[in-house]
């Protein structure tokens, strides 16, 4: 749903949102972004915060309490604070795109009721649980079960990389049931879930990340999100606007790394005078800095066509392809800028180009996304 | 008692963002963004938090352009709920007095108030006379540079730092307070906020009908970037060697 201001101009309205989302970058997150990436842990007061500044509900509809912000906005907004924190940027993706983006999304209008409003209270992250050990790419060839069981399912099998599967309340998982891979909101608190937390991520520090195990664990006939047997179909529809977030967070690590490039060459000196006279080093920023606008330009487009309702797969694609490797071409040259300094923890591009890696494999490896593009171009 | 606070805020160039003529040294505002003047923000978390305190509301008066109204819809997010605009195209061309009479014309046009909070300067001109200036005009005290503010019963209070000492001042309600950025960092609006102060009314009237006499009697000219030379001395040697130089060295120069 799109924003509508009576008194002023959709773009007044616009920046006046972004301006806040800085202020709140730079003043909560900047100060925390370092910790956050070493200790690969958000803390849970940080989320309170986040939900009372409104970040854990930016797409759900204002009716279901959430924000109502548009695919544009919300993209806008994840772009401005992963150049910050790539690690709460993930958070924020996942949590809002994916995990409460489905539910909100399909889930029945009783169980919004009687779930959305203590889910949006609590301030906790959603989890989305499709990727399996076997294999995240093929996705269709999943292997976890949903069988009938008096009003409901037991569910069997087991979800990896799962981002938040370690502390959410709720998860929304695929299975496959005898009509096909269905979505299913499991509470966390299930008997025969078993969590596993994964460690040691490269990049996008913060939000855990875990392995779950479902050992017969049962789910309600009441929580199957929309129809039984059109999972598949809703996580592509999903993944569609997860990509243009993802490339988002891209665009807003890029612009970050180069804008912390150019200040940098601004004042450090070699050869007795400023390294930002070198033309070997502005060539790459000129080079950068288009290929950054060019990406921007993708994800703005796709996200302007999910608002409009109009067929996006190959543009979000497009947008999270470009983009996440325009941001590690970025970052990488972020620290050839910075030089040895760039090099060492405690550097903020340091940190970027880590995080910059995930935006290549998540959501859809970048091969993945050549699948996506080519077989809409061979349609 | 519910109190009826209005803070003055500002509408100003955004100072991080002046071009310089390298050449002249003029200064050239053309497509300089305007933001609310910085401490604008303090002085309306000072406000806001009596409110919080002894309840009221929270009203702001600008004297500026349409373009004021960014400024002050950031305000309506922080919590403030009303807002006033006496608006002017000309504000760079008006001198102290008529911007403090086109002020008192809008406090004029306000329900009852009881604290005109201010903040120590605006980050443009910063010339800091404004709240002075405006208490003579109401006659009313002026408590200047609070660094904190109690309020019990009708007197205010609060400490004001000197140079070497703290001094605490009083006054009776109403007066015109200008508190330091010290004094509390501003709130972050939340996103729903923002979009809520989107919808929020402004109360305009326009500068002609605040029955300001007279011309002004100074005119800005034109703005100059003042060339600073830094000397630029590099000290070797240990840490402790090169702080002990740099002692030295600004002891010199009459600095310490
Ligand atoms: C930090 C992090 C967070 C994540 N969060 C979540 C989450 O919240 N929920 C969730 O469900 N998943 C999550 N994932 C999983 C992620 O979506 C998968 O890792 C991804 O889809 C790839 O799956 P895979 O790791 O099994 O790789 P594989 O599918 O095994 O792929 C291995 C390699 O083979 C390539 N490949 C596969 N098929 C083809 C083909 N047909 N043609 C060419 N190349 C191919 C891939 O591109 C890749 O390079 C997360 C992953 C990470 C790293």
């Amino acid at each position: 749903m799109a924003l509508h201001f009576p008194d002023m101009g959709e773009s007044d309205s616009r920046s006046a949102l972004l301006n806040g989302v800085r202020e709140f970058a730079e003043r909560r997150i900047a100060p925390i972004a370092s910790k956050v990436d070493e200790e690969d842990r958000i803390p849970p007061e940080f989320y309170t915060e986040m939900k009372e500044q409104g970040l854990m509900s930016m797409l759900v509809p204002e009716e279901q309490g959430g924000l109502g912000l548009s695919t544009s906005l919300f993209a806008e907004v994840l772009e401005m604070i992963s150049g910050y924190s790539g690690g709460i940027g993930l958070s924020l993706e996942a949590h809002n795109s994916l995990g409460l983006g489905h539910f909100s999304k399909y889930g029945s209008k009783e169980l919004i009721k009687s779930t959305m409003p203590g889910i949006l209270e609590s301030g906790k992250p959603v989890a989305w649980a499709l990727t399996e050990p076997r294999g995240g790419s093929d996705a269709r060839g999943m292997e976890t079960r949903a069988t009938r069981s008096g009003n409901g399912f037991m569910i069997r099998g087991t979800k990896t990389f799962i981002t938040h599967g370690y502390t959410a309340d709720y998860i929304v998982l695929m299975a496959k049931t005898e009509k096909g891979i269905t979505a299913f909101l499991v509470d966390g608190g299930s008997d025969g879930l078993k969590r596993e937390q994964i460690k040691g991520k490269l990049g996008t520090r913060g939000p855990d990340t875990a392995t779950l195990s479902f050992d017969d664990v049962f789910v309600p006939e009441t929580n199957v999100l929309g129809e039984e047997g059109h999972g598949f179909e809703q996580a592509m529809e999903l993944l569609d606007g997860g990509r243009i977030a993802v490339g988002a967070m891209g665009v807003g690590i890029a612009r970050r790394a180069l804008s912390l490039s150019v200040d940098y060459a601004k004042q450090r000196e070699a050869f007795g005078s400023k390294i930002a006279g070198f033309e070997g080093i502005r060539f790459g920023l000129a080079e950068l800095g288009t290929s950054t606008e060019a990406s921007a330009l993708l994800v703005k487009r796709a996200a302007e066509l999910r608002d409009a309702g109009q067929p996006h797969r190959k543009m979000a694609a497009m947008a999270k392809y470009l983009s996440s490797q325009v941001a590690m071409e970025a970052t990488r040259y972020a620290i050839q800028v910075h030089g040895g300094y760039g090099y060492f923890k405690g550097n903020v591009v340091e940190r970027m180009y880590r995080d910059a890696k995930l935006l290549e494999i998540g959501e859809g490896t970048n091969e993945v996304l050549k699948l996506v593009i080519s077989s809409e171009m061979f349609r | 008692m519910p109190l009826s606070i209005v803070v003055l805020v500002k509408h100003v160039y955004d100072e991080g963002q002046l071009k310089v003529d390298a050449a002249t040294g003029l200064v050239s505002l053309q497509g300089v963004p305007g933001k609310v003047s910085t401490f604008d923000r303090n002085a309306l978390e000072a406000a806001l938090r009596l409110k919080q305190k002894f309840g009221g509301t929270v009203t702001t008066l600008t004297l500026g352009s349409e373009e004021a109204n960014k400024s002050i819809r950031e305000a309506l997010a922080m919590g403030v709920d009303n807002a006033f605009l006496v608006r002017t195209d000309d504000l760079l061309k008006l001198d102290s007095r008529q911007v403090v009479e086109g002020l008192a014309g809008g406090l004029s046009k306000m329900p009852k108030w009881d604290i005109v909070m201010c903040a120590e300067g605006s980050t443009d001109v910063y010339s800091s006379v404004i709240p002075a200036m405006l208490a003579e005009k109401l006659d009313v005290p002026y408590l200047s540079y609070l660094r904190s503010i109690e309020l019990e019963g009708q007197t205010l209070k609060g400490d004001r730092s000197l140079e070497k000492r703290v001094v605490t001042v009083e006054c009776e309600l109403p007066a015109v307070v200008s508190v330091v950025s010290e004094i509390y960092e501003p709130r972050i609006p939340t996103l729903l906020q923002i979009m809520a102060a989107m919808k929020k009314q402004i109360t305009t009237f326009d500068f002609r009908d605040m029955n300001v006499e007279g011309e002004a009697r100074y005119s800005l000219e034109g703005m100059f970037a003042k060339a600073v030379d830094r000397k630029k001395v590099m000290f070797e040697g240990s840490p402790s060697e090169v702080a002990s130089k740099l002692v030295d060295s600004m002891a010199k120069e009459g600095l310490i």
